[in-house]
């Protein structure tokens, strides 16, 4: 017996030594992404100081671009979404909206609401996806198009959409999303510079609940009432706006947001568009561009553009939240299996190397490592092998190290982009930054941990977070 | 209780022997104070900036409108003189916005203010600055404020190291017309590629007529394909050309690029019958791209004797012929549109989806489409 505990000690020295390297390696990662943002966001504060959209507006030279918006049951938000769409300051715009089989009157509210008729469009069908139902017009909205298909979940949507767009530069985007007017022009700012290689572009995705939306436009920026909200407030604000900018700078960014991110359409179309197999199809899509582009030897690349923002519903329930998180985790999976050739094969350079063993050790491993540790701990203490104090001393650093990326990405948006000016919702997100530790972490990492364990039988469906719509002014 | 392993003693006594983790945290939470610190502050900061900015932009506003019907007095030259950095880039946002929506008597008087004020020639000093934002700045403002006495310090910024300079010195040059301008642009068609190439594109076409002998003895003397391929962009935004005989000619040169340019530059210029063959001629190009262009060429420039080629081109392979043929079959009057009546008819499906797509998009009305 006392053999045994001695093997069992020995076992979890290691096991808390290989936990401390995990915890160091994941938090020097953050602070290297944190502090490239800083450095990032500032050139770029430097550049939007002058920034005249102007040019693109008025030149007549600008690349036509289309929005594509997959809908599945969105009634509630699709037709304030589309007439936000409509309002963007673009020159040469279209909005293909793909009603995918919704089993609610999305389709009929968008007939209805933008005098919609059937018409006899044809197309160029480049991607194979379900069969297209109908193709719906308005002269009054010209450049609306509205394709009804057969249910095929969101990639398959899409794909409609890309078939239907005639511009050689697509934009996604969610149905329940509001685009601020000028992102779309910010956008294309960033992406003209170098039009040849930009192949993909994500800009910002923030939380819309709490905000009031008025037409299509968000005229007072809030936060949720709900904590579970704000949390994740607080969260997209730091993905988007130290990871992923940290990822663009270090030129190995894999995730553009299905939210809202643009594409090269030929380069979409390169890769066979969105993957319908997986829940995954942005994360997806653009690591497979990056192995066709890597292949191919051609310069490329994929940015993040911090200031173009869309704004999103996030789900304000338990089960909504979790069924998010569930897909994410899911989506990230199935990503990583699809694409596991590339994983540490530094043929695909900093994607290979860098980007894609981070994915998979620090986000899709990191609820096992996590739940390992909460349930080793107790062991090693009843066992006497964990000291208390040395417990403490782990769980304070992290929560306080966890408190000042939250805060450094705080200063971080309070220093470029402002969309949270009063002191009452800084004060806010730094209550959900210190509460998110107790609650919203350690559930996000179960969910996470149930979808890793399970994903593989369970079948794929669309995101049905249930939607409380837009709050009106 | 179990005695632990010695491996486990040395780590807990290495690990928590020193003291250090006290230090550790107390440095960490001083971290996340001076952060809260820091949020807080900068807020306050903004806050009071964004409030002060507000009440400058009022004042700014109200004064615009006396300048723009009268010469500023001493009182506000001397307010203007006295004006910081920062209020100065709130005095030139406010400038920037209002200008394009005064009369030309009215934006001249309102620059004569601000040359009055010296703020003008501090902006051209700026154009040295050793800042490339700065820099960069001063051209937008130079450009936009549409200061002539700038050009030749702005023609200078052509040559900046700053790419982001020298675009901005192009869209300046553009914006103040600079005719004396033309060949320095035109020679950064060959240095800069994407935006920049654009801007120096735009900036042409913004001059208009008069850089029309400058584009076309440009495009007579260029071998290269990109910049042929930017300066038939130009004439086609300008919608004139020096040489008509010569755009006709690129139609046919061994660039695809180039000849997809110029099919294109043709529909944009005034209708020539001698266009509308190259079009045709353009319309068995292998490329199809130059096909569709063509297609939409010769609906532009409105020649009935493109109705036989066009209806030809509605069963072609790609999509987008298709789709241009049709289109310009629409535009080509009542025999176009009895072309793609006949169509709708056609033994092949694509010729006949398409013609149906093209009729139900052109109707004069909803109730015609349908």
């Amino acid at each position: 017996m006392s053999a045994l505990l001695v093997r069992l000690s020995e076992e979890f020295v290691l096991f808390s030594l290989l936990i401390t390297v995990y915890f160091l390696a994941i938090n020097t990662i953050y602070l290297v992404l944190l502090l490239l943002s800083f450095r990032a966001v500032r050139r770029r504060l430097r550049a939007i100081r002058f920034e005249d959209f102007r040019h693109i507006r008025e030149s007549g030279l600008a690349p036509p671009i289309s929005i594509l918006v997959p809908a599945y049951n969105e009634e509630k938000s699709i037709v304030e979404s589309v007439r936000a769409l409509l309002t963007l300051q673009y020159p040469k715009l279209e909005v293909v909206v793909v009603n995918d089989g919704s089993s609610d009157a999305t389709l009929e509210r968008l007939i209805r609401e933008f005098g919609l008729r059937r018409t006899p469009r044809v197309y160029w069908q480049r991607i194979k996806c379900k069969p297209v139902r109908g193709i719906y017009w308005s002269p009054e909205y010209p450049q609306l198009w509205v394709l009804d298909k057969a249910n095929g979940r969101k990639a398959d949507a899409t794909n409609a959409g890309l078939n239907l767009a005639s511009a050689p530069y697509v934009s996604v985007i969610d149905a329940d999303t509001v685009l601020e007017g000028n992102a779309v022009l910010a956008m294309m700012n960033a992406i003209l510079p170098r039009p040849g290689e930009t192949v993909a572009a994500g800009g910002t995705v923030r939380i819309v609940n709490g905000c009031q939306v008025a037409n299509g436009k968000v005229l007072k920026v809030g936060l949720p009432k709900s904590p579970l909200a704000t949390a994740q407030a607080l969260e997209y604000l730091r993905a988007f706006l130290f990871g992923r900018v940290g990822w663009s700078e270090l030129r190995a960014l894999m995730i553009v947001s299905g939210a809202f991110g643009v594409f090269r359409t030929d380069a979409l179309i390169g890769v066979g568009g969105f993957r319908s197999d997986t829940v995954g199809e942005d994360i997806d899509a653009i690591v497979r561009m990056h192995a066709m582009l890597r292949d191919a030897r051609r310069p490329y690349r994929v940015v993040f553009v911090p200031d173009p923002v869309c704004w999103t519903e996030c789900p304000e329930t338990f089960k909504g939240l979790r069924s998010q998180r569930e897909r994410w985790q899911r989506g990230l999976g199935e990503t990583l299996e699809h694409n596991r050739g590339m994983i540490g094969n530094p043929r695909y350079g900093r994607i290979g190397a860098l980007a894609l063993p981070y994915y998979m050790l620090f986000e899709y491993l990191a609820p096992l490592v996590e739940i390992a540790g909460l349930v080793i701990l107790p062991f090693g203490w009843a066992i006497g092998l964990v000291n208390w104090h040395f417990f403490l001393l782990f769980f304070t650093a992290s929560f306080v190290y966890g408190l000042c990326l939250s805060l450094g990405s705080l200063v971080l948006e309070e220093i470029s982009f402002r969309r949270y000016r009063e002191p009452g919702q800084l004060l806010r997100l730094l209550g959900a930054a210190v509460l998110e530790t107790f609650l919203f972490r350690p559930l996000n990492v179960w969910w996470r941990l149930v979808a890793l364990l399970t994903w593989r039988g369970r079948p794929q469906t669309w995101q049905a977070l249930p939607r409380k719509g837009f709050q009106t002014a | 209780m179990v005695r632990p392993h010695p491996l486990v003693q040395h780590v807990h006594v290495s690990l928590l022997g020193g003291g250090w983790e006290v230090v550790l945290l107390l440095g960490m939470l001083g971290a996340a104070a001076v952060l809260v610190i820091l949020l807080f502050g900068l807020n306050l900061v903004h806050r009071r900036r964004a409030d002060r900015d507000l009440r400058l932009e009022a004042k700014v506003a109200d004064l615009l409108a006396l300048w723009a019907t009268r010469r500023a007095s001493p009182a506000e030259l001397a307010w203007l003189e006295r004006l910081g950095e920062a209020d100065r880039r709130v005095l030139f946002s406010c400038c920037l916005r209002t200008l394009p929506a005064l009369s030309d008597a009215a934006r001249t008087r309102v620059r004569g203010v601000l040359r009055d004020a010296g703020l003008l020639d501090r902006e051209v000093r700026g154009l040295r600055h050793r800042d490339w934002a700065r820099r960069a700045d001063a051209c937008r403002i130079l450009g936009g404020i549409g200061h002539g006495a700038a050009v030749p310090a702005l023609i200078e910024r052509l040559k900046d190291p700053n790419e982001m300079v020298r675009q901005h010195a192009i869209a300046a040059l553009g914006d103040l017309g600079a005719a004396q301008a033309l060949g320095a642009i035109v020679e950064s068609l060959d240095a800069s590629a994407g935006w920049g190439n654009l801007l120096a594109i735009m900036a042409l076409s913004r001059m208009g007529s008069r850089s029309v002998p400058a584009v076309g003895a440009l495009l007579a003397a260029s071998t290269s394909a990109a910049t042929i391929k930017a300066l038939l962009q130009v004439t086609a935004q300008i919608g004139s050309a020096a040489d008509p005989a010569l755009i006709r000619a690129l139609a046919r040169h061994e660039d695809a690029e180039v000849r997809i340019e110029a099919v294109r530059t043709l529909g944009s210029l005034a209708p020539d019958p001698e266009a509308v063959d190259v079009c045709l001629a353009a319309m068995d190009d292998q490329a199809w791209p130059a096909r569709a262009l063509a297609a939409r060429s010769l609906g532009a420039l409105g020649d009935a004797r493109a109705i036989p080629r066009l209806e030809r081109a509605m069963g072609d392979p790609a999509y987008w012929v298709r789709h241009r043929a049709g289109e310009a079959l629409a535009r080509l009057s009542d025999a176009g549109r009895a072309a793609l009546d006949r169509a709708l008819g056609d033994a092949n499906p694509f010729v006949r989806d398409m013609a149906a797509q093209v009729l139900f998009m052109t109707a004069p009305s909803p109730e015609a489409a349908t």
